[in-house]
């Protein structure tokens, strides 16, 4: 009996020595942003009128993205329709639309990016984030995934999950740079979280990595210097429609 | 040999310079499955910063398990290898000089899954164990006024924090802090623990989250987190904010008072706030700014509607006492006394919501008002009215309201509204008129008193279901109100008419009539109605829905009118009944309405089609000559819209609306009335519908990084077979009206505006226009007569604010020209107005602040219209803002500097032009203390209070 037990774990682990690493597929991500919190973020106030018809807002609203990957690049872009989604004219943001893409070798991003108004192309080197791994484990769609915390522009910090199992340091929007693939990004003052919901073991075609070149061409600084510009008269409405736009 | 010693110097040289350049430290081995004596390929191996975990690089493991990566400085580096199935496998090596780093072999072994169960050894009354959760009551467990979260789980048994703020729980460490169930509450757990107030917590329970995907899925895959969820407190928010405001001046007129004073107390759901207002400056109610915050929203009903936008609409019915801005908006000078509760609390997830209001008012109104009225006749004839009005009115009232929404489960709201009023209203109004023809010769004069105290008492409830269901789209609604209204009113006729009969050639006085009045009018009017309405809408498919809905209603008035004259002349008792103007009727309307409309759905494009149909039987019994008339309408209501959203930001708009209009009772067959004897109205028992057609077309465009805008919208009103006036001015200037149906009436009006910034100067500028149309078909002493009244407006706006926020000042002025024509007179009225504004504001040091605002009218005069109206209304203030956060305000104000106010009304239809002057607030001073304070105990850490705004 226990040496049976013995071999079947010895299988097992053959199997798993030899084991094909993720390194190419498509990405289901569910992006999901918390109405009931946006709230809590207002003053007292501000909240007196918003409690009026809070409790006819859903909790959240949801929508998809798909990330295309292989070895060498990965396009993530907006995937599924979903129906009925309440477009609430105060949960809306700016470039939520977004179209990236991810050139591993020569470390740079293409972005398609909506930004009210203006179509972006953003072109740049892919961004460095200082990441401080935690310990912290989770399973997302299978994959077991390592907790990560970052920080983008200087204030806006990063949870990030990612699977050393993909062997592909990418991710949603325009975050990458672990070691493995990011599952699911948490951005808390955003109140938004990405998920992986669905991951496909299959090699995507050439033409799903194809992105526009349409639009304004400037590099990540040039757009954050070009938005704090355009939004000045906007006060503290500002910073959050940058960091959506930065993403 | 001598050429290849110098190639290889140079290739050190080479070597040497790139390593000068970016200087590397590298750690290099081998990893492979000892059990097995297997070397792993890409094992993953990070590279992580020993002293704070930051990852410094990473790298995969070649086909021989062998690995080489790269650090940037020296010092203590983590590394940790991982590799599916096996365990990770974390070490921690220090780099101390150039050489690479060896680490051999990197040994990695299976998982060994240990299930580690603690066992609960003590029992608390304060814990409690529901499955795999320990619940702490957090109040059971003494902690230090302020102290925090992290304060309190130290006192928790079983719980542990050491000074890092790591907290192991039963012997685990907590890898997860969840407020109120919600994970990224804040970036860090530790600042969660630090920053919450221990007060705010009302449970702390401990338990082994599943993860996501066995959450998801069901089905339990062994992977768990030790967390800890705290759970707040309702009342975690509590305090009271308020502002209390005391001005005293003089004026002109008289002297000025506005007192102000507003609270609201709230502990978590429940609010508690009041609030009252006096004030003879034009001050009467809350503004929209303060009546969220302490008038319980003031009645308003705010919606999500389907396409996201958020609306709030206020039933205006019975608000006479109260404007949405909180001023006074109508004629002559004010003086009110406001006052109000609300109260309202929400329980159990928000599942149950009861609210309340009762509010009180006092106006007492003085108005002098002079009319003069041009009218145009056949034969480049006219005839001219003057009056003076005085009005003295003091009205009083109460309401009362209540609500109460219960949301029955998810799918499902109840809600139930309930209110009652009770207003009375005292005026005295005296007038004095003459009449003249174009010659100026005097037709007639009257001069009237009436008197009237009238009390009106309503009460009005609602009851709403509503219930979405599982399919998207799905809902059925039901609603059903009542209202009953009662009014009764006493009050004295005195009127003396002089009437001048006139030779129509020669103009020469034959005669004069005199015609005296005196009576009481009693007057009662009772409506009770009551209607229900059922609405469904079903999806047809991903984009189209279909909506249903039916409603009955049934109306139930009565309205008697009571005449009494004196039986002795000279003495005080007013005791016959005058049958010819008094009468007592009732009515009743039963409707039933049906409708259905298709709405389509697509991301850009969103149209929709309907209408409804109604019938409405119409009995009307005339108690007192026991008569009755039965009417019976059929109204159409077509409507259609579409809308095309180009962008995000930019979007076209059509609507379509059709509707039929009946004749009023009063219209077929008046009652007779004797209030007003130059003016006397004629019955047609012929008078048929009128069909409206509205139509509207609107474009809007923003542009929000170069704040850009354009606004357009254009609305036709076409009305078939409308109901129009046919007129007869005897040659003493009595009218005698009759309603008729016309062909060919028409209204409309167009509006364009364009905005965009001036970057380099920081300004603001827009241009606006407007048109107004209205092309009416009357007769006018039998003959046809065709008026148009015509606006045409012109303005522009600037606004500058300077960089630090300190200084503000905009600039609005605005051209109209005003034409006015009828085809039985070959005379127009046309005249132009100008409007400027101008406001300014500059904060000063020391927390000194200025500002004023000028707003100047110049009216052209007309041959008829030759008075003054020009106007130069400037105001002023000085103000200091005192203690911490502001809290204290001092203000002195002037209020129209020259002394130059007035109340001024210039309008034109049909075959009339008229003009009003009316008293109206003048100069006055008011110095006045504000001071706002607020306290909030508020247990969760302060957060950016921003939110995303886009139109």
């Amino acid at each position: 009996m226990k040496r049976i037990l013995v071999t079947i774990s010895t299988l097992l682990l053959t199997i798993s020595a030899t084991a094909q690493y993720t390194v190419q597929g498509k990405i289901e991500y569910e992006k999901k942003v918390n109405l009931q919190r946006i709230m809590d973020d207002l003053d007292e106030e501000q909240k007196e009128w918003m409690e009026r018809f809070r409790s006819q807002l859903p909790k959240f609203t949801t929508t998809y993205f798909d990330l295309y990957f292989n070895a060498s690049k990965s396009l993530y872009k907006p995937g599924r329709e979903v129906e009925g989604n309440t477009k609430l004219w105060f949960a809306q943001s700016p470039a939520s639309e977004n179209i990236v893409l991810t050139d591993f070798k020569t470390e740079r991003v293409k972005a398609n990016k909506q930004v009210f108004e203006q179509k972006f192309l953003v072109e740049d080197s892919m961004r460095q984030i200082e990441w401080k791994i935690s310990d912290e484990i989770r399973t997302i769609a299978n994959y077991k995934c390592r907790k990560a915390v970052g920080k983008i522009l200087d204030s806006v910090y990063v949870v990030a999950f990612y699977t050393e199992d993909i062997m592909v340091s990418g991710g949603p929007e325009m975050f990458s740079g672990l070691p493995g693939m990011i599952l699911q990004i948490a951005i808390p003052r955003l109140n938004t979280t990405w998920i992986a919901t669905k991951i496909d073991v299959v090699a995507p075609k050439e033409s799903d990595f194809t992105i526009s070149d349409k639009g304004k061409k400037v590099n990540q600084k040039e757009l954050y210097d070009n938005l704090r510009e355009s939004l000045k008269d906007w006060k503290k409405y500002a910073d959050k429609n940058i960091w959506w736009s930065m993403l | 040999m001598p050429p290849m010693r110098h190639l290889s110097t140079l290739l050190l040289l080479v070597c040497l310079c790139t390593g000068a350049m970016a200087q590397s430290y590298s750690i290099k081995g081998t990893v492979a499955d000892t059990l097995n004596d297997n070397k792993l390929p890409n094992a993953c191996i990070t590279v992580m910063r020993a002293r704070d975990s930051v990852m410094e690089s990473f790298t995969r493991t070649k086909e021989d398990g062998s690995f080489s990566v790269k650090t940037k400085a020296k010092g203590k580096y983590l590394i940790m290898a991982t590799f599916p199935g096996l365990a990770d496998y974390v070490d921690i090596i220090e780099i101390k000089d150039d050489a690479p780093f060896d680490m051999g072999l990197v040994p990695m072994v299976s998982k060994t899954h240990l299930l580690q169960e603690f066992v609960l050894t003590q029992q608390y009354a304060a814990i409690k164990v529901k499955g795999d959760t320990i619940e702490y009551l957090a109040d059971s467990f003494k902690t230090r006024d302020n102290a925090t979260v992290e304060a309190l789980l130290k006192k928790l048994p079983g719980i542990q924090v050491d000074k890092n703020g790591q907290i192991v729980a039963q012997g685990e460490k907590v890898q997860k802090v969840l407020v109120d169930g919600e994970e990224f509450f804040t970036d860090d757990p530790a600042v969660v623990t630090k920053s919450l107030q221990a007060k705010a917590v009302d449970k702390v329970q401990v338990f082994d989250k599943k993860s996501e995907q066995a959450e998801f899925t069901g089905i339990d895959d062994g992977e768990k987190t030790r967390t800890i969820n705290l759970q707040l407190k309702d009342d975690k928010k509590k305090g009271y904010f308020g502002k209390i405001i005391a001005g005293g001046g003089t004026g002109d007129q008289q002297s000025f008072f506005e007192n102000q004073a507003m609270f609201n107390a709230f502990k978590g759901k429940r609010k508690l706030s009041a609030f009252g207002i006096m004030a003879n400056t034009g001050k009467v109610g809350l503004g929209w700014e303060d009546r969220d915050k302490f008038g319980g929203g003031g009645g308003g009903v705010t919606e999500v509607t389907d396409d996201g936008g958020i609306m709030t609409y206020y039933n205006s019915d019975d608000d006479d006492f109260e404007s949405w801005s909180g001023t006074y908006n109508g004629q002559g000078l004010p003086r009110a006394w406001t006052g109000g509760l609300h109260y309202s609390n929400k329980w159990k997830q928000d599942k149950h919501h009861l609210g309340g209001n009762y509010r009180y008012g006092k106006q007492d109104i003085e108005t002098t008002t002079n009319t003069l009225t041009e009218y145009s006749l056949p034969n480049d004839k006219k005839n001219f009215n003057r009056q003076t009005k005085d009005v003295y009115s003091v009205g009083q009232r109460h309401r009362g309201d209540g609500l109460y929404e219960w949301k029955m489960d998810s799918t499902s709201t109840l809600k139930v509204t309930a209110n009652a009023g009770y207003s009375n209203t005292k005026s005295t109004s005296v007038y004095n008129a003459d009449n003249r023809n174009e010659l100026d010769s005097l037709l007639s004069t009257n001069d009237r008193r009436v008197t009237s105290d009238a009390t009106t008492k309503s009460i009005n409830s609602t009851l709403d279901w509503r219930k979405k269901f599982k399919k998207k789209g799905r809902t059925i609604s039901v609603n059903i109100s009542e209202n009953y209204r009662e009014t009764m009113s006493d009050g004295l006729l005195l009127s003396t008419n002089i009437l001048y009969e006139r030779d129509s050639n020669t103009g020469s006085l034959l005669s004069t009539k005199r015609d005296e009045t005196d009576q009481q009018k009693q007057n009662e009017n009772t409506t009770l109605s009551l209607s229900s309405r059922l609405s469904y809408t079903e999806p047809l498919s991903k984009v189209t829905f279909l909506e249903v809905n039916y409603a009955f209603k049934v109306d139930n008035n009565s309205s008697k009118r009571e005449t009494y004259n004196k039986k002795n002349p000279l003495g005080d008792v007013y005791d016959t009944l005058d049958s010819t103007f008094s009468n007592n009727y009732a009515f009743n309307i039963m409707t039933h309405t049906g409708g259905s409309n298709l709405r389509f759905m697509f991301k850009k494009i969103n149209f929709s089609f309907g209408g409804s149909v109604s019938n409405a039987a119409f009995q009307q019994k005339d108690q007192m000559p026991d008569t009755s008339y039965n009417y019976n309408f059929t109204n159409f209501f077509p409507k259609a819209n579409f809308q095309y959203s180009i962008s995000k930001q930019s979007r076209i708009r059509f609507d379509y609306n059709g509707s039929t209009r009946q004749p009023t009772i009063e219209q077929i067959q008046p009652l007779r009335n004797n209030l007003d004897p130059l003016n006397i109205a004629i019955g047609n028992a012929a008078l048929t519908q009128e069909f409206r057609h509205n139509l509207r077309l609107s474009f809007n465009d923003y542009k929000m990084l170069t704040n850009r805008y354009i606004w357009a919208s254009v609305s036709m009103n076409l009305i078939d077979n409308a109901i129009s006036r046919s007129e007869n001015i005897d040659a003493i200037g009595r009218r005698t009206y009759q309603y008729i149906n016309v062909d060919g009436n028409y209204s409309g009006w167009g509006y364009i505006s364009y905005g965009t910034k001036i970057k380099a100067l920081n300004l603001h500028t827009g241009i606006h226009a407007n048109v107004n149309v209205n092309h009416i078909n009357n007769i006018v002493n039998g003959r046809k007569n065709i008026s148009d009244n015509n606006t045409y407006t012109l303005g522009l706006d600037f606004s500058y604010d300077s960089e630090n926020e300190k200084f503000s000042i905009s600039y609005d002025p605005s051209v109209s020209y005003n034409d006015n024509k009828s085809t039985i007179n070959t005379q127009t009225t046309s005249f132009w107005t100008t409007e400027q504004e101008l406001e300014m504001s500059y904060e000063l040091p020391w927390k000194f602040e200025v500002g004023t605002d000028i707003n100047w009218y110049i009216r052209e005069k007309t041959s008829v219209f030759d008075r003054n109206n020009n106007v130069f209304k400037w105001n002023a203030y000085v103000s200091k803002k005192f203690l911490k956060n502001d809290q204290l305000e001092l203000r002195m104000s002037m209020f129209d500097i020259l002394n130059q106010n007035l109340g001024f009304y210039r309008y034109a239809q049909n075959n009339y032009v008229t003009e009003d002057n009316y008293n109206t607030i003048r100069r006055y001073g008011l110095l006045s203390l504000t001071w706002n304070f607020t306290k909030s105990a508020a247990g969760v850490p302060q957060q950016e209070s921003n939110i995303i705004i886009t139109p």
